[in-house]
């Protein structure tokens, strides 16, 4: 089991409201954030939902699945239950897909990548 | 004496009935004073199948609309008086769903061209499908067209300026369409429908002569019918000397087509003596755990009595891991007794790539995979694939777009080329305005092969003497083609199922366009045009032979509903994680829950509504497959699907929390 120090213990400890954590990078902001996160699973704190965790990149979204996911085998826990790891994007994506006729979007919609836009606006310069 | 059978899916209610009807010909009743209505017209086969033996006499076993087609045409010259403006010849013709489909979308082009829909972003077939589907819906559930109207206006009226907008075009090309057939007499679907409801069946006459000519009616799977269907039920239910009826209380679940089985608990159970059947797979363990589930989902502390049911589960991050353990579990089961027929792989949508990888893995272990989904396009069948191309070849007044992997998969077939010969041949074709380049033209020989060479100054100058041809009949062509070119090539059994498909539909499709577009000559080639836009035509209804002894592959939907699909020892639930588990019925042009009889003035869609209608739909879908399952269940994830997208879904939290022993 890890030791927080004493100002991550802090962070580790909060349960209401909303909180911001200014650090540098080497921290242990992650690291901090995932045990957070399996302790309000741990205590079920997030039902009847889940916990949302956004991030940025891709590969902080594996990072902190993976640091949560070893937290919550420490406790016992399915790895995987409870919380999603999303980037901006996934999340926003996640948000389209619920209810796209909303916005008269076709159900079958698909994101399409930089070249697919590239050659699009090509086509289009033409 | 009317009576009704209750009971999960596969109970035995079908039978029950053909039993009652069996027994109503022992006793002496003709079988031509006995109505069938079933749900499906592979159900009706079934039923005529069951039936023809013992049964002397003419089988009355149709669908609703099978039956209403049947009536109307019997019945026209009533119908016709009443109806405004002359018609052109004696009959009405019926269109099929393709054609109502190509025509809707030939209105929908035109008005994007004239910048509709602006912000709608869609396909132009998606959005012809929705306008065809709320007219189908209002006619279905009896709601007056103008009321329909103001029901999809109120939707619009939810968001911006440009969204009431989008549905105000909607509004206006339904108008359109329907003023269009019901002046050229071409009968769509929903108008069929009305025509059926508000001119014969409001006739007291009609109902009169209905009822002396039917004296007892067999309808089965009630939870399933629309509510027009049901009010043809319910006049049975008072004036025949008897009705026997079926009655799922946990199936609906094609509510996207109209069914409305709320209107048989209130309408029809009340009219009927009725005699409950129990599913001896669905009870305790495998009802327990089933009930769990739905608990979950809906929110519900359940305490969870057993998971025996559940089989195993395979999570993994990997897609390519989570299959090759479904194989692998697969592989076990038969190793272990199992027959492959006893075991069908569940997954949420028909998913090529899924078909495609699991079949390839279990073929590696010498174990066949059928997929029994309920379409299949017609252009991936190479025979049809041909006819099509091959027509648009011959089309001499208009070069009609061509597709280069089709052409060169065409010439493949005909010309047995190798795939490298025959992209030489479609890259030559394509670059001479879709003309056959003559046989002498340089390097072309020797690019072909002089094995080949023959073949192909045959095949051109077959191809050269259609294009030279004024007025070509396609339904002709179709048959010259297959005659001619297709059948030496000994063609299998599904290749035969493809071209009469193309020659069935190409036929109708020409009937009601000829009568819709009167007398336009492009309607001819208009079903190349239909099937090469991806409109309906382009799918092939394909049903695969069931019991083959192969592992069965479906989506949760058609296994439930497919009456050639029966229980099995195992399901593997596939992608769990999928939301496609739990999609919305709503679409940006329809909604099939608003286009009902649940509608009421000032209520307003949302996402609370959504939501329990998902679940709701999820959870009937869990108790028909559970219903449909002798031994147990094994669930599958993978972190992306097929097309990869993250797989999120409620269905994998739900058997999550259940591990956890419920909440």
């Amino acid at each position: 089991m890890i030791k927080l120090r004493p100002d991550q213990r802090e962070v580790a400890a909060y349960r209401g409201g909303q909180l911001a954590v200014p650090a540098v990078p080497g921290a242990g902001k992650t690291t901090v954030l995932a045990h957070l996160a399996a302790d309000l699973i741990q205590e079920g704190l997030h039902r009847p939902g889940k916990i949302l965790i956004v991030t940025v990149m891709n590969s902080a979204v594996s990072n902190f699945a993976r640091r949560i996911g070893d937290f919550l085998k420490e406790r016992g826990l399915p790895r995987t239950a409870g919380y999603e790891v999303k980037t901006l994007h996934s999340l926003a994506m996640g948000i389209l897909k619920e209810r796209p006729e909303f916005l008269m979007i076709n159900q079958n919609f698909q994101v399409i990548d930089e070249s697919t836009q590239r050659s699009l606006i090509g086509y289009l310069a033409r | 004496m009317n009576l009704l059978y209750s009971g999960p899916g596969n109970s035995g209610k079908t039978t029950a009935l053909q039993n009652e009807y069996l027994n109503l010909i022992d006793k002496g009743v003709r079988s031509d004073k006995i109505l069938v209505l079933a749900r499906s017209t592979l159900d009706v086969s079934l039923w005529r199948k069951k039936l023809k033996s013992p049964v002397l006499g003419r089988l009355n076993i149709n669908t609703y609309f099978g039956f209403v087609q049947e009536q109307l045409t019997t019945y026209w010259p009533i119908v016709e008086e009443r109806l405004p403006g002359k018609m052109r010849s004696g009959v009405p013709i019926f269109m099929t769903v393709e054609a109502a489909h190509y025509l809707m979308m030939q209105l929908v082009e035109e008005k994007l061209n004239q910048g509709g829909f602006s912000d709608v972003r869609s396909t132009t077939d998606a959005i012809a499908i929705q306008l065809i589907d709320n007219m189908n819906l209002a006619a279905v559930s009896k709601i007056p067209l103008e009321e329909a109207f103001a029901r999809l206006r109120s939707l619009g009226a939810s968001g911006d300026a440009q969204k009431a907008a989008a549905f105000q075009d909607a509004i206006e090309l339904m108008k359109k369409f329907r003023e269009n057939c019901l002046q050229s007499r071409s009968i769509d679907y929903s108008l069929m429908v009305e025509l059926y409801t508000n001119i014969l069946f409001s006739d007291e006459k009609y109902k009169e002569n209905l009822h002396d000519t039917y004296h007892y009616l067999i309808a089965d799977d009630i939870d399933e019918t629309v509510p027009v269907a049901q009010d043809l039920i319910i006049s049975f239910l008072k004036k025949a000397k008897g009705a026997f009826l079926a009655y799922n209380p946990w199936g609906g679940h094609t509510d996207f087509f109209g069914a409305y089985p709320e209107g048989v608990k209130q309408n029809i159970l009340p009219l009927c003596r009725v005699k409950e059947i129990k599913n001896k797979n669905f009870e305790g363990a495998m009802a327990d755990f089933a009930g769990s589930i739905e608990g979950i989902l809906r929110g519900k502390a359940v305490n969870v009595k057993a998971s025996a049911p559940l089989k195993g589960q395979i999570i993994k991050d990997l897609r390519g891991a989570m299959l090759k353990e479904v194989a692998d579990r697969i592989t076990e089961l038969i190793r272990s007794g199992t027959k492959p027929g006893e075991i069908a792989v569940i997954c949420p949508l028909p998913d090529k790539v899924l078909e495609f990888d699991l079949g390839r893995r279990l073929a590696e272990r010498e174990i066949g995979l059928v997929s029994i989904n309920r379409t299949k396009r017609l252009l991936d069948q190479p025979f049809a694939q041909a006819m099509v191309t091959l027509a648009a070849l011959c089309h001499g007044q208009r070069q009609l777009p061509l597709n280069y992997s089709a052409l060169v998969q065409c010439m493949g077939l005909i010309l047995d080329l190798d795939p490298i010969r025959a992209g030489l041949l479609a890259d030559r074709i394509l670059s001479s305005g879709n003309n056959l380049p003559d046989i002498d033209e340089e390097g072309l020989k020797e690019r072909l092969g002089f094995r080949n060479a023959e073949k192909y100054r045959e095949l051109h100058h077959w191809v050269k003497s259609r294009k030279e041809q004024e007025d070509v009949d396609l339904r002709l062509l179709f048959q010259q083609i297959f005659a001619q070119l297709l059948a030496p090539l000994s063609p299998e059994e599904e290749d035969l199922l493809a071209v009469r498909q193309v020659l069935d539909s190409s036929a109708k499709v020409y009937k009601a366009l000829e009568r819709y577009n009167g007398g336009d000559d492009e309607k001819n080639f208009s079903f190349i045009d239909l099937v090469q836009k991806g409109t309906l035509a382009a799918d092939m209804l394909y049903r695969p032979l069931v019991n083959q002894n192969k592992v069965i592959l479906t989506t949760a939907l058609n296994f439930i509903l497919n009456p050639n699909i029966a229980a099995v020892d195992y399901q593997f639930w596939v992608d769990v994680g999928s939301r496609c588990w739990m999609r919305s019925i709503a679409k940006e042009l329809a909604n099939p829950w608003v286009m009902s009889r649940r509608w009421r003035k000032g209520l307003v869609w949302n996402d609370g509504l959504d939501q329990k209608i998902r679940i709701e739909k999820l959870s009937r879908l869990i108790r028909g497959l559970f219903c449909k399952c002798k031994k147990g269940i094994f669930i599958a994830y993978s972190q992306l699907s097929s097309q990869g997208f993250e797989q999120d879904g409620i269905l994998r939290e739900a058997f999550e929390g259940l591990m956890e022993g419920g909440l």
